[in-house]
């Protein structure tokens, strides 16, 4: 490999741990460090000729033979990484991810009784470990005893509430013919599985020197709430990439989500100024606006966005909800129009569609983008209640009885719905009391 | 820019001095689990007369339909009983969505001449079109007995109207059909059962080249990840009104309710209640399967009946697609492949929800290695059990190419075997000497007719490859023209073999894999059984006729109304 191939950052890194290990040839911690800048820059083959050297320098070092078992999986070589994390086991028997790791692979090798076997050894390390539960539960998933998978995702979410969890214990439940306890549990949507923790893997990550993996970095801390290392980790990248828009967004992410609203607008101006048309600057500058309030402001640069790149549902939809807090509900529905075409699908924001439909009398739209709501949802109290509405509005008070009848069955207690429902109950009374 | 030192060669002289060690010595003493045969395909494109290469256009800037396309079709074009070529072109994708701008490439159509010459007779049959292509699909829409063509592109589709002597018509703005979108995989279908097919459309994202964005590999400037757009595009379904237009009923029929980044797709009756239902491969969302309810709606139940996501939980990148009954239970399953480091996903079929199988089949470890796009289970070597082909190809650049396309991976190929497991086949791909290309669509079928599945792949600025199968020691096989009561290819029938003791179903599909329509007919494996003992048939409509005996060998029609009941 040629290294004027790969990025700057990258090189830099690189040439660092390259020159200590030249410096000094016989540190371990020198090539275990040249190894973990490969690893962390996804230059496998090069991280695993390193980490062979570490092991072989001290075989005792239960972290190399760990991070030597991830390169050979990742390279594809999962026999050999099997044996790699069972080395690593030996080394290290109370880090318990050398044990499920390896439990993982042989999964996928559909070797289920030894995939089996190092799941129990990793809870013998880390009694009530999470990744190897669910390992467990996966491993009778694939052996056609659904049942057995239940009880332990059962126990599990006892313990933890992760998504994921819920999505196969759902699958599970499907399996045994449970559809809708296995609807139920789908309903919240689904999200990627966890990072179970692990550290070794941890300091991998933080040896990526690549742009790519600065700005995944920084969005794993903003994704955790760690929004002051995400603002400093923004910054220090900015030394290498000066006035990087999608860094300077970022810097105005953390800051705006530790209350340093001012500061978060003055950065994204500053974005502007070296990125004027940066769509996604001026959504995110109008959502800042909009959030102190300031609307015309925030209109300029929800119109400004939707110039810039009108393929972006988020830009119209943006402005359609800055006309509809202006009670300009035609322009809002002309916005909420395009961002729909182009797939815009969250249910708040299908919520708003919908009663701006409403309020501007398309009726049969507004009942079908409910209708849409209730079949993800039956239970959806606002989609319930926005039927009832959509359809006094429109002075069907049959229809409106029967929305109202559908929203007591499934969702009783709303208070959207009790309100509708009361509304709905004088107006037929004043309906039936002006008859002659 | 300054060159660094390469640190194989410095890394294993440090190691020799250190600790002696042996230069290549592996830790570890495994060997990949791959079995050594002969080749089962051999590249006559260039003999063949076919010399297609899909142009990205890619020049300095990185706009993400240069590595996405493009698709090719193997369909009989004339009615003469053998398979011809079409190829989906790319081009100039500044152009794309420029009207006044000329795309100066054109998709191309070879004309099988027999004994594997072909022809092109893109300027005579009027099927160049020109916008930057996709994926494409193959159906007699107008029942007139001829195959048409849909095409997918950035920018307006086009519908190339078959005139039954190969001369084409693009009709796509007068059917209603010329829908602007970045289309990907797209299927004729008959979803409303009224004897006309209709159409699906498969929408990537929402893009125009005015909105590509910056994005970075390891190696610096890259392609983006769909989700960096964060714009999924709704797919289409048009229905046809029978009279050579078609209405768009995306939003009626609830298919405008869920978006994707949708790429592959197969269009079957999933769970046997006779309504033929869509499953859409999503780059990086979750996979839909969209049921139909039999009254001009669908309902995405892809979650809840197990293949959205398999049981890693993640949306992987999907992009292939392939569908046949691989259990002999009579249902059909389904294989999804998806990026380097995700897994091919393998549904099972259990009548009313889909188990993921991908482990036990041996799917998983194999796959994982590449980007895998084109795909097809298909009995390559007639020994009764369906193998799988894959047509691989990186969506970002990598530091150590294996040869001049920093995006080129080997195909492979895995065997079917009776206990259900997948095992690869070397050398890598089946061929001899496998060569790396960046590979994209493929399509499948009997291009000679010689009673053996053939391919044709796409492969990125690279010549497209033409693999006859030579597989060694075959074993017998039949194929079936599976004409409906309109006198087309049956498009969503399922024909069902009693072959010995077992009993198989395939379904009659072309649009699969990926961005492609494969040849129509269905064919069977059969090993050394040389009678198929009977074969029922299941039509979009319903009935159920039965045909049979067969002795093997050769293509037997079987016409709706000429069965017993």
């Amino acid at each position: 490999m040629g290294y004027e191939v790969l990025e700057p950052g990258v090189q830099v890194a690189v040439r660092a741990a390259l020159e200590r290990v030249q410096r000094t040839p016989a540190s371990v911690d020198g090539w275990h460090e040249l190894a973990l800048t490969y690893h962390g820059n996804d230059l496998f083959a090069e991280a695993r000729t390193c980490y062979e050297a570490t092991v072989l320098l001290d075989p005792s070092r239960g972290s190399a033979w760990y991070r030597l078992g991830l390169v050979l999986a990742e390279s594809g070589h999962n026999l050999k990484a099997i044996d790699v994390f069972d080395r690593a086991r030996a080394a290290s028997p109370g880090y318990a991810p050398a044990s499920w790791q390896a439990g993982y692979i042989l999964l996928e090798e559909g070797d289920l009784p030894e995939a089996a076997k190092r799941f129990e050894l990793a809870l013998k390390a880390k009694p009530g470990d999470p990744a190897s539960r669910v390992g467990l539960a996966r491993v009778a998933m694939a052996s056609d005893r659904p049942e057995v998978a239940s009880t332990i995702l059962e126990s599990l979410r006892t313990e933890i509430s992760n998504q994921y969890l819920d999505f196969l214990l759902a699958r599970a439940y499907r399996r045994q013919g449970r559809v809708n306890d296995a609807a139920a549990l789908l309903a919240g949507g689904v999200s990627d599985p966890p990072q179970f923790e692990d550290p070794w893997i941890d300091a991998v990550l933080e040896h990526g020197a690549s742009y790519e993996a600065c700005v995944l970095a920084i969005d794993r801390l903003l994704s955790k709430g760690a929004d002051r290392d995400a603002l400093l980790a923004s910054r220090k990248a900015l030394e290498t990439h000066t006035d990087d828009v999608a860094l300077l967004n970022r810097v105005s992410m953390a800051q705006s989500n530790l209350g340093q609203r001012d500061q978060a607008i003055r950065t994204l101006k500053r974005t502007l100024r070296a990125h004027e048309t940066s769509a996604l600057t001026h959504l995110n500058l109008s959502i800042q606006y909009q959030t102190m309030n300031d609307l015309a402001k925030a209109r300029r640069h929800a119109e400004r966005s939707v110039e810039l790149n009108s393929t972006i549902p988020g830009t119209h939809m943006q402005l359609g909800r800055l006309h509809v807090q202006n009670d300009q509900v035609f322009p809002a529905a002309v916005s909420l129009d395009r961002a729909f075409q182009l797939g815009e699908q969250g249910t708040d924001e299908r919520l708003l569609y919908a009663n701006v439909l409403t309020r501007v009398g398309r009726f049969d739209e507004s009942v079908a983008q409910y209708d849409i709501l209730l079949q993800q949802q039956p239970d959806l109290g606002s989609a319930l209640a926005g039927l009832i509405d959509v359809h006094i509005v429109r002075g069907d008070l049959q229809s409106a009885a029967a929305a109202a009848n559908r929203a007591i069955a499934n969702a009783p207690d709303d208070p959207m719905v009790q309100k509708l429902v009361k509304s709905l109950q004088e107006k037929i009374k004043s309906s039936q009391g002006s008859r002659p | 820019m300054t060159r660094l030192p390469r640190p194989g060669p410095a890394l294993a002289c440090l190691l020799a001095l250190l600790a002696g060690c042996d230069e290549g010595q592996d830790p570890t003493p495994n060997a990949a689990p791959a079995a050594k045969a002969d080749p089962w395909f051999k590249d006559v494109a260039t003999d063949a007369g076919v010399n297609f290469t899909w142009i990205s256009g890619h020049d300095e800037d990185h706009f993400l339909p240069e590595i996405i396309g493009g698709g090719v079709a193997l369909l009989d074009i004339e009615n003469d009983g053998d398979l011809d070529i079409y190829f989906i072109q790319g081009g100039d994708v500044r152009t794309a969505l420029d009207q006044t701008a000329a795309n100066t490439a054109s998709n191309r159509l070879y004309r099988n001449m027999g004994n594997w010459i072909f022809e092109d007779v893109t300027e005579e049959s009027g099927a160049g079109d020109r916008g930057y292509g996709q994926g494409v699909a193959t159906g007699d829409f107008d029942n007139d007995g001829d195959v048409d063509l849909y095409v997918t592109n950035i920018g307006p589709n086009a519908l190339l109207v078959n005139d039954g002597s190969g001369r084409f018509t693009n009709t796509a703005v007068e059917a209603g059909v010329a829908h602007p979108g970045w289309g990907a995989s797209t299927a004729f279908l008959d979803y409303d059962a009224d004897g006309y097919l209709d159409l699906y459309v498969s929408n990537y994202i929402n893009w125009s080249p005015g909105t590509e964005l910056d994005c970075f590999s390891t190696t610096g400037p890259d392609y983006c990840s769909p989700k960096n757009y964060d714009s999924p595009a709704i797919d289409v379904l048009y229905r046809n009104r029978g009279n050579g237009t078609f209405e768009n009923v995306t939003n009626t029929s609830r298919i405008s309710s869920a978006t994707g980044n949708g790429l592959g797709i197969g269009c079957v009756d999933f769970n046997g209640d006779g309504w033929t239902d869509i499953f859409v491969a999503n780059d990086g969302t979750a996979d839909q399967l969209w049921q139909n309810n039999g009254n001009g709606t669908f309902t995405d139940i892809g979650l809840l009946a197990g293949c959205a996501l398999d049981d890693e939980g993640k949306a992987k990148a999907g992009m292939g697609v392939t569908i046949s009954d691989i259990d002999d239970d009579g249902d059909f399953d389904l294989l999804v492949c998806n990026l380097t480091g995700e897994s091919d996903s393998f549904y099972r079929n259990e009548g009313d929800h889909f188990v993921d199988a991908t482990a036990t089949a041996g799917l998983k470890s194999t796959s994982k290695s590449f980007t895998r796009f084109g795909m097809s289970w298909n009995d390559f070597n007639n020994d009764g059990y369906l193998d799988l082909y894959e047509a691989n190809g990186r969506v970002l650049r990598t530091a150590v190419p294996e040869g001049v396309d920093p995006y080129a991976q080997e195909n492979i190929l895995m065997r079917g075997t009776a206990s259900g497991r997948f095992e690869e086949l070397l050398p890598r791909g089946g061929v001899t000497s496998p060569r790396s290309f960046t590979s994209r669509g493929a399509a499948f079928g009997d291009i000679d007719a010689d009673g053996s599945i053939d391919l044709v792949i796409v492969n990125r600025d690279a010549p497209a490859a033409l693999l006859r199968n030579i597989a060694p020691g075959s074993g017998n096989s039949i194929a079936f023209k599976v004409i409906d009561a309109q006198g087309r290819d049956a498009l969503g029938a399922r024909l069902t073999a009693t072959i010995g003791s077992r009993k198989v179903s395939r379904p009659v599909i072309t649009g699969s894999s990926y961005m492609a329509a494969n040849g129509p007919n269905v064919h069977l494996g059969l090993g050394t059984v040389d009678t198929v003992d009977e074969v029922s048939i299941l039509w979009p409509d319903g009935a159920v006729e039965r045909y049979g005996p067969f002795p093997a060998g050769g293509t037997r029609m079987l016409r709706q109304g000429e069965g017993s009941p």
